[in-house]
């Protein structure tokens, strides 16, 4: 009986190639703070708010499920949510340009966003 | 196959399958591990992996897609039950292509299966959602890969107590 085989040290080196590669899937966070709050809802963008003015939104997702998205001195967040898992309304605030919290089972994405053109969008889209 | 043995088979994917569900259970009634969706360790992978080294690939995938559909309706909710089917599918692929080709651990098979049961739900996911989920793939290709590693060891153990294993 063994754990480990000298062979899987190709799975591993996948593995980690993957991980390598998939930094450059999506357009990254830039790391610089973002200026607007795009919602979406099943992929389609719904709404969007100025990161900072302090508003309170009741997003309706799918199946009927709702995420409360807060925003306040210039971060976003979901205060409540009426998911199974409320995983969404553990998520720490966000405010940085392409930080993103998503809510799975109502299928909502709040994504922080830049309203001025940078390079980086450019080439992710 | 005779009758007896058609039973044998029978027997042995139901206890399969009722300890995955058991196993699915116990890990929604634990607190989660991250405000990310999809990091957890994954318990109901050690049937279907027992079952993949024990009673065959068809049996496995049987065992696998049972689980996600009575998990579904019963606790876990049909949003997650229709990732989960995406992860199983590619997981259950990659897992048996693996253990076809016969040099891997069950540890490695274990743990590529859990990344690409991540991959597959990121991607139904980005399909329903949006891409900005792509920006978890980082984080999940890596938890996929220590939940997996970690499963692979407890099924190594289990097989050995077993005795199907030496």
């Amino acid at each position: 009986m063994t754990f480990f085989k000298k062979q899987d040290l190709i799975i591993y080196a996948l593995v980690l190639i993957l991980f390598v590669c998939s930094f450059f899937l999506w357009g990254r966070t830039t790391g610089s703070t973002g200026d607007i709050v795009v919602i979406s809802v099943n992929g389609s963008e719904k709404m969007t708010l100025p990161l900072n003015e302090d508003t309170e939104v009741l997003v309706n997702g799918f199946l009927g499920l709702t995420c409360n998205v807060v925003v306040q001195n210039g971060t976003v967040r979901i205060s409540e949510a009426t998911c199974p898992d409320k995983l969404c309304a553990r998520h720490e605030p966000i405010s940085k340009d392409g930080e993103s919290i998503i809510c799975l089972p109502a299928r909502i994405t709040v994504t922080v966003r830049s309203s001025k053109p940078s390079d980086i969008d450019a080439i992710a889209r | 196959m005779s009758v007896s043995q058609r039973t044998n088979l029978i027997t042995r994917m139901g206890l399969m399958i009722a300890a995955a569900f058991i196993l699915s259970y116990i890990e929604s009634l634990l607190p989660p591990l991250s405000a990310i969706p999809g990091i957890k360790a994954g318990l109901a992978n050690i049937p279907t992996l027992i079952a993949l080294y024990t009673l065959g690939s068809w049996e496995a995938a049987i065992v696998s897609f049972v689980r996600i559909i009575l998990a579904g309706i019963t606790f876990n909710g049909i949003p997650a039950m229709i990732y989960s089917l995406a992860g199983a599918t590619l997981c259950l692929a990659v897992m048996i292509t693996m253990k076809k080709i016969g040099i891997f651990s069950i540890t490695a098979v274990s743990a590529f299966g859990g990344v690409c049961h991540n991959i597959g739900q990121l991607a139904a996911s980005s399909v329903m959602i949006g891409l900005p989920i792509l920006n978890y793939l980082p984080v999940l290709i890596i938890s996929g890969t220590v939940a997996g590693a970690f499963v692979g060891i407890v099924t190594t153990l289990t097989l050995k107590h077993l005795r199907v294993l030496a």
